[in-house]
C-alpha cells in the first residue's frame, strides 16, 4: 500500500505536484481549498449545480497551470482570482442565455438552505424561517460587504489575504466588516 | 494602557464578537469599551445574532456541498488523453500509410494490363520497345503474330470510318471481326508512312 504523504505546505504541495505530477498532491490541493472556492462561486452564481461546475473548472485550471504560480501572493488569493473569473465567465453566458429563456435562475433564497436534522416540526420551520431571513439579509448586502463579510467569516482568512484578493485596504475591510455585521444585525431584527 | 479610539472599537467589535482578537489588542479593546455604553450593546446584540448562525452552521453545509470536488476534479483529469498516445495516431499510422500506398504504386504492376504485354509479346517471349514497333515495316508478316494481328484488327475497328474512305477493299462485318479475316489483304496497299500512323495511333490507344 503506497505511503501516505503528508504536506506541511502549499509549497509541498505544488513542488510535488509540479516535479512528480503527483496525484497524491493534486488531490491534496483539491481537498484543502474545495470548501473555499465552491463557497466563493456560489456567492456569485447562487446554483448549487452551477457552483459544482465553476468549482470543477477552477481546479482544473488551476492544476494545469500550477507550474507558472510564481507564489508571490497566496494559493488562496490565486483560486480565489480564478474563481471570479470563472464565475464571471458563466454569469455572462446565463445572462445572455437569459434574454432567450423566461425561466428564473434567481434561487439566491436556497443559499444557506439546510437539510431536515433531527429536529422537531416546530424547530425545523424555525430554523427555515431563520434561513431565508439570513438569506435575504446576506443579498442585500453591498458586492464588497459581502464578499469581506464571507472570506472573514466563512471563509477565515486574514485581513491581508482579503486585501490581496479584492484590492481594498486592511483598514478599509474592516471598516466594510463592522458595516456587514451592523447591517445584518438590523435586518434580521426586523 | 494605550486605548482605542470609537472607530477603532467599531472595527475590532465583529472580531472580539467571533473570538478572533488574541493577546494585547484584546485587553485594550475590552478596556477601551467600558467608555462607549451604546457599543456595548451592539456587541451584545451582534453576539447573539450571530449564536443562532453558528447554530445554523452555513460553513458546514458549504463543506458538504463541495466534498466531491475532489473526485470530479480527479475523474475529469483521468479521461483526458495522454500525448504519446495521440502522436503514434497522428504521425506514425498516416507514415505506414504512405509508405504502403508508394510501395503499390512504384513497384508493383497491378495497373498494367496484361493485355498490352500480350500484344507486344514476340515469339521469343520479349517485349517489343516502342520503337520496334514504330519502326515495323511493310515485310513485318502479320499472319506469323495472329494473336497480334487480332488485337490490332480489333482496335482497327475503332477507326472503321478512316479506313473505309481510305481503303475500298476494306471490308468487314458491322463491329465484328471473323476470325479468318485476311489482314495481308488489308495491308497489302497501305503506304508505309499510314500503316506507321495506324501503329502509331493503336500504340497509344493500347498502352494507355
Amino acid at each position: 500500500m503506497e505511503a501516505l504523504l503528508i504536506y506541511n505546505s502549499d509549497i509541498e504541495i505544488i513542488d510535488d505536484y509540479v516535479e512528480n505530477g503527483s496525484n497524491k498532491a493534486a488531490n491534496a490541493f483539491v481537498r484543502k481549498y474545495q470548501k473555499f472556492v465552491y463557497s466563493t462561486a456560489f456567492r456569485y452564481l447562487k446554483s448549487y449545480d452551477d457552483s459544482q461546475d465553476a468549482a470543477q473548472q477552477v481546479f482544473i485550471k488551476a492544476l494545469g497551470n500550477l507550474k507558472s504560480f510564481r507564489k508571490e501572493s497566496s494559493l488562496s488569493t490565486w483560486l480565489y482570482r480564478i474563481t471570479v473569473n470563472i464565475c464571471t465567465t458563466m454569469l455572462r453566458k446565463k445572462r445572455v442565455m437569459s434574454i432567450f429563456s423566461s425561466a428564473s435562475d434567481n434561487n439566491f433564497e436556497d443559499y444557506f438552505s439546510v437539510e431536515s436534522r433531527e429536529a422537531t416540526p416546530l424547530q425545523e420551520l424555525e430554523s427555515k424561517e431563520f434561513e431565508e431571513e439570513f438569506n435575504l439579509a446576506f443579498a442585500n448586502l453591498p458586492q464588497k460587504q459581502r464578499e469581506t463579510f464571507a472570506l472573514r467569516y466563512f471563509d477565515d482568512l486574514s485581513y491581508a489575504e482579503i486585501s490581496d484578493m479584492l484590492g481594498t485596504s486592511i483598514g478599509g475591510l474592516k471598516a466594510n466588516y463592522y458595516q456587514a455585521v451592523k447591517k445584518l444585525g438590523i435586518l434580521l431584527k426586523k | 494602557m494605550k486605548q482605542y479610539t470609537y472607530k477603532e472599537l467599531q472595527e475590532r467589535l465583529p472580531d472580539y464578537a467571533f473570538g478572533k482578537l488574541r493577546g494585547d489588542e484584546k485587553k485594550i479593546f475590552e478596556s477601551s469599551l467600558q467608555h462607549y455604553t451604546d457599543l456595548q450593546e451592539e456587541l451584545e446584540e451582534t453576539i447573539l445574532l450571530f449564536k443562532r448562525i453558528e447554530e445554523t452552521d452555513f460553513s458546514g453545509k458549504m463543506r458538504k456541498y463541495s466534498r466531491n470536488v475532489s473526485v470530479e476534479v480527479q475523474e475529469e483529469l483521468g479521461t483526458k488523453p495522454k500525448a504519446s498516445r495521440s502522436y503514434f495516431s497522428k504521425a506514425v499510422i498516416p507514415t505506414l500509410g504512405l509508405v504502403f500506398m508508394a510501395y503499390i504504386l512504384l513497384f508493383t504492376d497491378q495497373f498494367s494490363g496484361d493485355d498490352a504485354k500480350e500484344v507486344f509479346t514476340l515469339s521469343q517471349g520479349e517485349l517489343i520497345s516502342d520503337e520496334d514497333i514504330l519502326s515495323l515495316g511493310s515485310d513485318f508478316n502479320f499472319s506469323e503474330y495472329a494473336e497480334f494481328g487480332e488485337i490490332l484488327i480489333t482496335d482497327l475497328t475503332l477507326e472503321e470510318e478512316y479506313l473505309s474512305s481510305e481503303m475500298d477493299y476494306y471490308k468487314m462485318d458491322e463491329g465484328e471481326i471473323t476470325s479468318d479475316f485476311n489482314t495481308d489483304y488489308l495491308l497489302k496497299d497501305l503506304s508505309e508512312s499510314d500503316f506507321q500512323e495506324i501503329l502509331k495511333g493503336m500504340y497509344d490507344e493500347t498502352l494507355f
